[in-house]
């Protein structure tokens, strides 16, 4: 079984029986109908996540913000790297703000070349929002639908510089 | 108090944005938000369709920061009637304007006015349920309807008419629009633009959404995809891969056979609009296009040129897709191309310090969420190096201490973050009774009445 086919396997599991879920956003589906008791969830974690929260192994990731800071955490296989900027609480400002539903670009991270020939291509829905992405490279990928693998232990992964220089001034 | 106090004007997701990125960097800033309509949001609201919920998550982040301590939200007040820039100016050490692009763009072509024709606006505005657009008697008896424009705003339009209105059921459709939408006999929808394939604003997804439908059959005059084109879609150049993928796609999904077809979706190149014809010079009859031709080496960036030939379309229903303009704030903010003159969101001139902008207001309507997140960091950088010197130079600002005496002279309904929950929790249980995600309120005095 794929890694991805895995992912998704385990995500419909979890949905009947009821590993501890601790978000709402799932790809394709908002588990959530209601906005209250999505605001319930929240006021009890604060943040949501894309992935069930079960105990896994654990490897290194960097993380450089748009400042160009660098944040090294310690990272679930088989979470993506939104889960990574969120169980860290990263903070990053306007990142993943569709909650891992691929209906933006927020995401948006450039992997390494080596690293990012380990992922799995793209599917089409990923494809349609990273040509939206600010600071397009050969290596994006959308933060949301990458999940991590030993492989990717102590790869280093950045998030597109903020745009500091002036506009049609 | 030396708390810098800081106004945004619009309630958007640039002024959410900027409001986000302050409070993060300055714990004891304070954030006013202003907002012309008792409810927040902006295009989020009134602009993403109601099939893409998903695009409405970002209101969860806009919900943690509007329960922020240093953050107040004052709705239902018109910034340029109700209160001027100037008062504004005067009562904050810095207003950041994130006011959007209103205005609608209009065809300019002879009998415009006629009974049933739409901006984008207007059509968007009314099965969004916007307050400003409950008006409009959208009429979809006819077979026909010709919407001008590629980008996705135009292809949101179309789908409206071309996917099955059941499956809108859910969503915060208004109610009306989804009542007459159920009865539409629409069976053709043109998307017509006046220049080629590669010109095409639009996404793949938003057009996947319509030539993946059921029943849905997409038409397209083959003879636009010259050698050239076809060449260019051939070259890998990120920037141009969202282009590209488009055009692949397009030639993929044109013209398939399809054995059981129930509405027609035919995408027009190369015609611009020039005449809107009548029979009873009440209601449309249909539209004359000017005949286009596309010239030059570039092939993105072609020049277009009348061929001086007519082609006349008849339909029953015509909206115009062609984008929105900034509404001129004030006379005295200069706009260049569309755009504010700004340096990294400080608008100049420099004789006022203090004035900043953000979103589409600044940039132009363009981009996604992304790039208006882009533009509300830029934007709160520049406030909070500048908040300091802003400080020092204007110390005796109170904020909304010196706006109060103006709203209440002028006798205004403020809707407070905490009205507006009351609004949005009545807004979720309607909709829950009826197995929608949202009934929207449709109107400024309904909405005030429930928030009391």
């Amino acid at each position: 079984m794929s890694h991805r086919s895995f992912s998704v396997f385990r995500k419909i599991f979890s949905e009947f029986s009821k590993l501890p879920l601790r978000g709402v956003a799932i790809k394709q589906q908002t588990a959530y109908t209601h906005k209250s008791e999505l605001l319930a969830s929240l006021q009890q974690v604060k943040t949501f996540h894309t992935t069930p929260i079960v105990a896994k192994d654990k490897i290194t990731i960097n993380l450089i913000d748009r400042k160009g800071e660098k944040h090294t955490t310690s990272a679930n296989i088989d979470d993506t790297i939104l889960d990574v900027v969120l169980d860290n609480e990263l903070n990053f400002e306007s990142f993943g703000v569709c909650e891992g539903t691929v209906s933006c670009s927020t995401c948006h991270v450039i992997f390494e070349d080596g690293v990012y020939s380990l992922l799995e291509e793209p599917l089409m829905d990923e494809m349609d929002m990273l040509d939206l992405a600010c600071g397009l490279t050969e290596t994006s990928r959308l933060g949301c639908q990458v999940y991590l693998t030993k492989e990717m232990d102590n790869c280093t992964v950045t998030l597109p510089r903020e745009i500091t220089d002036a506009r049609d001034v | 108090s030396t708390d810098p106090q800081i106004c945004i004007v619009g309630s958007g997701p640039a002024g959410f944005g900027v409001a986000q990125s302050i409070l993060k960097h300055h714990p004891t800033a304070k954030v006013d938000m202003f907002e012309q309509s008792p409810v927040p949001y902006g295009l989020i609201r009134r602009g993403v369709s109601p099939d893409h919920q998903d695009v409405k998550n970002c209101i969860h982040g806009y919900e943690r920061t509007a329960v922020l301590p240093g953050f107040s939200f004052y709705g239902n007040i018109e910034v340029g009637s109700a209160l001027s820039l100037v008062e504004l100016q005067a009562a904050y050490h810095a207003v950041v304007l994130c006011t959007g692009a209103q205005e609608e763009r209009k065809l300019g072509i002879p009998r415009e006015n006629l009974r049933n024709i739409f901006t984008s606006l207007q059509f968007v505005g009314w099965y969004n349920g916007d307050t400003n657009h409950q008006d409009v008697n959208v009429d979809v008896g006819g077979r026909t309807a010709v919407i001008v424009g590629h980008g996705n705003v135009a292809l949101d339009c179309a789908r409206m008419l071309l996917k099955p209105t059941h499956m809108f059921k859910n969503t915060d459709i208004s109610s009306e629009a989804y009542n007459k939408l159920m009865k539409s006999e629409i069976k053709k929808v043109y998307l017509i633009g006046r220049r080629g394939p590669l010109q095409m604003a639009c996404t793949r997804k938003e057009l996947a959404e319509i030539t993946d439908l059921e029943g849905v059959v997409t038409q397209v005059d083959t003879n636009v995809f010259t050698p050239a084109v076809n060449q260019a879609i051939n070259n890998k150049d990120l920037k141009r891969r969202k282009q590209h993928r488009l055009v692949k796609y397009l030639m993929k999904v044109a013209n398939v056979e399809n054995k059981y077809i129930s509405k027609e979706f035919e995408i027009k190149y190369l015609r611009s609009p020039h005449s809107i014809t009548t029979n009873d010079d009440v209601t449309i009859a249909g539209i004359n296009f000017n005949i286009n031709k596309l010239e030059g080496d570039n092939v993105y960036e072609p020049l277009v040129t009348s061929s001086g030939e007519l082609e006349h379309i008849s339909c029953d229903l015509l909206i115009s897709c062609i984008g929105y303009t900034n509404k001129l704030f004030d006379p005295n903010i200069p706009y260049k191309g569309g755009k504010m003159v700004h340096d990294n969101g400080r608008i100049k001139p420099a004789q006022s310090p203090g004035l900043y902008a953000s979103g589409w207001c600044r940039d132009g309507p363009l981009g996604v969420l992304a790039d208006t997140s882009n533009s509300s960091t830029q934007t709160s950088t520049s406030v909070l190096n500048d908040i300091d010197d802003l400080i020092t130079n204007k110390p005796s600002c109170r904020g909304y201490k010196d706006i109060l005496p103006t709203l209440e002279e002028k006798n205004i309904d403020v809707i407070t973050w905490h009205r507006w929950q009351t609004i949005d929790e009545h807004e979720v249980n309607e909709g829950r009774k009826v197995g929608k995600v949202r009934e929207k309120l449709l109107s400024e005095e309904s909405m005030i009445e429930v928030s009391k």
